[in-house]
């Protein structure tokens, strides 16, 4: 399954990576697998994304062809040529 | 009836298709609370005393800062150490006497939540931790009060606006957010803050389509808008059908 997923500036901020492209391609079927997937390729988002246990963080927020997934649908399967966008929440003002 | 000094002030504005005297008189009979009066709420309070919103309640228990100034454009160098709600008051008064601007300067809890937002038509949120914006989002769907929400991280900025029953509620769109100090240039408040009144001046006016629904996400380095839809969560905790109040259905 080839997924587009776009990472959000913040997200990309802080792991450094606000040189690399804003989308890639990855191969997974749900959500949670393409963060792992994107996590692997580029450990240094890992700490941004899950807590110390491996957990995901509450503040990770995915999208899928532009529609928020409440948590429970974060394991879903995606379809071919879904686009994931994983966004990191803030709540500064 | 508006007086001279108003047809002579709003005389911009009232000539907006949807907007006349009418209009006006819908935005001077409103009463609004705006939570929060830092980056957001300078931007946010600005716009809403400038255009004529008739009752503004400023609720913050923060005192002005040397390092706020760089974003909070309602204070001078000279208010450093002053309450903020009260130095917001009087500087809106300065802007628009005609209109009624009343401080609380007190932090929100669940002890104060009725207080601040009581005998208001709306609220505007524009606050600085999740926390609190949730208490706000939990008062605003038990009564029903629309929500106007704001939110930035650096250039980073994101909006939406919460109309209960209706639509998704702060707690569907948010489970968390990164926690710490928040880094902030002024321009991202600026720009989130004059959304957030854009969006509460359509509401009363009954003009445009709004932001429910709907996240505004600004990238101020890209220098894009996009957005993404938000759907209401069934089992939320706030405005879910099993959590509203009058209790569970069935009974
Ligand atoms: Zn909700």
């Amino acid at each position: 399954m080839k997924i587009r997923v776009g990472l959000s500036y913040l997200l990309r901020q802080f792991g450094g990576l606000t040189a690399e492209p804003d989308t890639m391609e990855v191969a997974a079927s749900t959500p949670l697998e393409c963060l792992q997937v994107i996590v692997g390729r580029f450990p240094s988002l890992r700490q941004w994304v899950y807590d110390k246990e491996g957990s995901l963080l509450t503040s990770t927020m995915f999208f899928v062809n532009k529609e928020k997934l409440l948590p429970r649908e974060f394991a879903s399967t995606l379809k071919d040529g879904d686009e994931l966008l994983i966004v990191l929440a803030f709540a500064g003002g | 009836m508006l007086s001279d000094a108003e047809l002579s002030r709003y005389a911009r504005q009232l000539p907006l298709p949807g907007w006349g005297p009418d209009g006006q008189r819908k935005l001077t009979d409103a009463r609004v609370v705006v939570a929060g009066a830092g980056g957001l709420g300078s931007s946010v309070l600005t716009c809403l005393a400038a255009a004529g919103v008739g009752y503004i309640r400023i609720v913050d228990s923060d005192t002005v800062e040397m390092g706020n100034l760089n974003r909070q454009t309602l204070y001078t160098t000279g208010d450093i150490g002053k309450l903020k709600a009260p130095a917001a008051r009087d500087r809106l008064a300065m802007l628009n006497p005609d209109i009624e601007v009343v401080s609380l300067a007190e932090s929100i809890s669940g002890e104060n939540l009725s207080d601040v937002v009581a005998g208001c038509h709306l609220i505007v949120d524009a606050l600085d931790n999740l926390p609190t914006r949730l208490l706000l989002n939990e008062v605003a769907v038990s009564r029903g009060l629309p929500l106007f929400h704001g939110a930035v991280y650096g250039f980073q900025g994101s909006a939406t606006t919460v109309v209960p029953p209706q639509t998704p509620c702060l707690r569907c769109l948010y489970q968390g957010a990164v926690p710490g100090k928040v880094p902030v240039v002024g321009v991202t408040p600026a720009v989130i803050g004059t959304v957030e009144a854009t969006e509460v001046v359509k509401f009363l006016l009954g003009m445009g389509d709004l932001l429910t629904g709907r996240l505004l996400m600004y990238d101020g380095l890209g220098m894009r808008f996009s957005e993404v839809k938000v759907k209401k969560d069934p089992d939320c905790q706030t405005c879910g059908q099993h959590h509203l109040p009058g209790g569970k259905p069935g009974r």
